[in-house]
């Protein structure tokens, strides 16, 4: 970018005409008039301060003052509607239960690591990011019947469901999308019919790091050898054995982990995706793809 | 299959993607058009193409359509789901499942404490259907009085009280 603006530059200073008095002016607001004292006919006489009174004799009460009474600023009580409204979240709450009823039924193929994307491609589920919802919740209920081995991504997970989910073989993981990449990944369809790149996934909120750096809620952006930890300790307090894998293919399946920055399994971010000739435009300018790698 | 067409037309043209907004020189009356540099074209970012990765964008499209109840070895499933039987297509009523394979019962609730049973998608004689979940009811809650409503033209029985339980279980016994 740098050189591009040096050219440009050059290329102006060429194409511009000679500099004189002519051509030039002052940036705006460079130059203060200076203020006079105020002794014209205009100006003069009560100096625009009115006749007699507190106005005049510079005794008038503080702003809001309405000569005893309860001013206005203080007889409307406070109502915080609003307060910290923007770090209110939103998780759609699901179910162990109806997880393993979507397994089930054939709604959710289980041999392939199931997201958010997976979750509202059923239809049965609907996350809507305008109403402040951030993803899914995965709940408890459920969590004795639960039989199912899968690869789950959800946003958030209590300590019972990691559990159960961890007993059956299965594994789960938290991780956050910000607002405009979950509108992407809740319809991936109608985001790829778009034509537009695929966003870089941004990093949570501070209120929201921690939950996600940590290895006891299985985040996305904890240290994995924690993790390791974490699921023994989880199997010690639960009284259950960890899972030993045999085949090799399923193992693969469950590790299979996204990128912080990826929102979709498979595919890079500032990859275009077009549906109608079915191919993957990819940018090969360094600029580019150094963004969407960092 | 509208959806599909809608996919399929939408797609905006490759060039437009990638790229940069294209400078804006300032002209001047000074000068003759004819020297300055032609960039009347927008900046193009070169890239590749590829099509390894079409089996994740396909991975990521939604079943248009629900698909069929994967055979298991025994019933209930892990998540007490029971297929409906074809011996129940013989009684004088049927109650259908619903286009995701459930039973048509819910669970309504107004006014804090008012509680009903919603039995919707009834076949045949509605009113014998309506006869036979009240005397089982009757039977597991003898001291309770039993207030129904049967709406042929809706298909639909709604009975008052917290059943919904029993009559799932009745309905399943009786292989729908």
């Amino acid at each position: 970018m740098a050189s591009g603006i040096t050219e440009k530059a050059l290329k102006l200073v060429q194409s511009l005409p000679r500099l004189s008095l002519s051509n030039i002016k002052n940036l705006p607001h460079s130059i203060k008039k200076t203020k006079r004292r105020r002794r014209d006919r205009q100006h003069g006489k009560t100096h625009g301060r009115g006749h007699k009174g507190q106005g005049q004799r510079a005794t008038l009460p503080r702003l809001g003052f309405e000569g005893n009474n309860t001013p206005f600023y203080l007889q409307i009580p406070k109502e915080p509607y609003y307060k910290d409204h923007e770090l209110r979240k939103e998780y759609v709450p699901v179910s162990l239960l109806q997880i393993q009823r979507f397994v089930d039924l054939g709604r959710l193929n289980v041999k392939e690591p199931i997201d958010l994307s997976s979750l509202c491609n059923t239809r049965l589920i609907q996350v809507k990011w305008e109403q402040k919802q951030f993803g899914v919740d995965l709940l408890d209920e459920g969590a004795d019947i639960f039989c199912a081995r899968l690869n789950i991504e959800v946003q958030k997970a209590s300590e019972l469901t990691i559990a159960a989910i961890e007993k059956n073989g299965g594994v789960i993981t938290t991780r956050y999308y910000d607002p405009h990449s979950l509108h992407a990944v809740v319809n991936p369809a109608k985001f790829f019919a778009k034509g537009v790149p695929i966003p870089r996934c941004k990093l949570p909120p501070q209120n929201e790091i921690a939950y996600y750096s940590d290895a006891k809620n299985r985040g996305y952006l904890a240290d994995p050898e924690k993790i390791l930890h974490a699921r023994v300790e989880l199997a010690q307090k639960y009284g259950y054995a960890l899972f030993e894998y045999e085949n090799e293919e399923e193992k693969e399946m469950l590790l299979t982990r996204k990128d912080p920055r990826q929102i979709f399994l498979g595919l890079a971010p500032g990859w275009v995706v077009n549906l109608k000739d079915k191919v993957i435009l990819k940018p090969k300018d360094p600029e580019f793809v150094n963004y969407y790698k960092s | 299959m509208s959806i599909f067409r809608n996919i399929l037309t939408k797609s905006t043209s490759q060039l437009k993607t990638f790229s940069r907004l294209s400078t804006q020189v300032r002209k001047c009356s000074n000068i003759s058009e004819s020297s300055l540099p032609d960039k009347g074209q927008d900046e193009l970012i070169d890239f590749e193409v590829s099509t390894k990765e079409m089996k994740y964008v396909e991975r990521l499209m939604p079943q248009l359509t629900v698909p069929e109840v994967p055979k298991h070895s025994s019933y209930p499933t892990p998540s007490g789901w029971v297929p409906p039987r074809e011996e129940a297509l013989s009684l004088p009523y049927q109650v259908r499942r619903t286009k995701n394979h459930m039973l048509p019962v819910y669970h309504e609730q107004t006014h804090q404490n008012r509680h009903c049973v919603h039995i919707r998608k009834v076949e045949g004689d509605i009113w014998a259907l309506e006869a036979a979940l009240k005397e089982h009811l009757q039977q597991l809650y003898p001291e309770k009085q039993l207030a129904s409503q049967v709406h042929e033209v809706a298909r639909s029985i709604r009975i008052k009280g917290h059943y919904i339980h029993d009559v799932a279980d009745f309905l399943i016994s009786k292989g729908f």
